[in-house]
């Protein structure tokens, strides 16, 4: 293509996620920033010690996140396990100037608690915070980090995230099998997949 | 390539000052703030190229007319009483008289869309003339009723944009309007 033609035909309204950062921001201007933005959950913000990172998801983005907290429901729920889904809820601890809203967040058990078990962010377009440096002093579990058709599982220990094979908190489940099923158009389709294809596992 | 933006709604005129104050003296991100709406836009490179392009051959077209000019990049633009404000592309004044509180013309360039109305922003601002760049066209908003430079042929400055260098779009500018 041309440049000349390039221009008059880009693409104006991509399919990706927008993210916009502010550097040397204080606590106080990211919690007035928080505040600014309201009950909605976009745009959703993460903080690393004055960097600010704004981010409004693409559909994409949304979509995988959805089909990623609809499975675990599933396998959950079959196998009676316990859980609430607690969305993006804003993690935040201003000694340690971090703060964090993740695609979604789990609880296990019944029991109420300050911070969840486990956050899981899509990456569908990549910024330039660490989050796993924000994670590893909110006292969240686990992370999973869903990044190029892969669902990555960090574990926390010895003060930060490693790396693991499987999830600590449900050893049991099979991420590679459920990033599988993230490419089907509805949730019903991958649910069912997802059930019909751990049925024929065992 | 395109540029990132985010949205906040119903956002007070402090709120939009503070994050003004909040980004500093830095060009990025640019805000734009309409009757509660705020956009924050991170441009990437193709934009700059565009804006800065399109500013370089205006400029040399006023050098070649004799015509005075001052550039003041993204030039914070707010009017509180009627709860606007912008931060352009480029915004120029003409003449030797530099003393105005607005610009005469203010460039935009549309990369990627965004959802606030660029045109009732810069006419609430009582900026003269608006240019639009978007697809490859520039379309002129002259909200005095007069275009600034009626001889200046926007579509002809506008296939420009496509060459190599900088240099290069104001070299054949020239050549092409000296063979008219």
């Amino acid at each position: 293509m041309s440049r000349a033609l390039a221009l008059r035909e880009h693409d104006d309204t991509p399919n990706t996620d927008h993210i916009v950062n502010f550097h040397n921001v204080t606590w106080e201007d990211y919690e007035r920033m928080l505040e600014m933005r309201g009950d909605k959950s976009v745009p959703r913000f993460h903080y690393l010690e004055g960097e600010l990172e704004i981010m409004s998801p693409s559909i994409d983005h949304e979509q995988i996140t959805t089909l990623i907290g609809r499975l675990l429901e599933a396998w959950c729920t079959d196998r009676g396990i316990k859980l609430m889904a607690l969305r993006s809820w804003t993690l935040k601890e201003s000694k340690e100037e971090r703060g964090a809203e993740a695609d979604e967040c789990y609880v296990f058990g019944k029991e109420r608690r300050a911070r969840p078990h486990l956050a899981i962010e899509v990456e569908w377009t990549r910024g330039i915070l660490d989050k796993l440096d924000i994670y590893k002093k909110l006292g969240v579990e686990e992370v999973w980090i869903w990044r190029k058709g892969v669902i990555q599982v960090h574990v926390f220990a010895g003060g930060k995230f490693v790396r693991a094979q499987r999830s600590r908190l449900l050893p049991d489940l099979d991420l590679v099998l459920l990033a599988s099923m993230l490419d089907r158009d509805t949730i019903n389709e991958a649910v069912d997949d997802f059930r019909k294809a751990l049925a024929g596992e065992q | 390539m395109y540029d990132n933006i985010v949205n906040f709604h119903d956002v007070s005129w402090e709120d939009y000052e503070h994050v003004c104050d909040m980004r500093g003296d830095g060009s990025v991100p640019r805000i734009h703030y309409l009757e509660g709406e705020l956009e924050a836009m991170t441009p990437c490179r193709e934009h700059h190229r565009l804006g800065s392009g399109i500013g370089r051959l205006v400029e040399a077209w006023c050098f070649d007319r004799d015509i005075d000019f001052s550039a003041f990049r993204s030039w914070t633009l707010k009017d509180e009483r009627v709860m606007t404000g912008a931060e352009a592309d480029e915004c120029y004044i003409f003449g030797t008289d530099t003393r105005r509180d607005r610009p005469h013309l203010a460039i935009e360039v549309e990369w990627t869309e965004g959802v606030i109305d660029r045109p009732q922003i810069y006419k609430r601002l009582g900026v003269d003339e608006l240019w639009i760049w978007r697809k490859g066209i520039i379309d002129v908003y002259p909200f005095s009723g007069n275009r600034i430079f009626p001889d200046l042929d926007l579509t002809l400055l506008a296939s420009m944009l496509d060459r190599n260098t900088t240099s290069q779009a104001i070299r054949d500018f020239r050549k092409a309007l000296a063979e008219r």
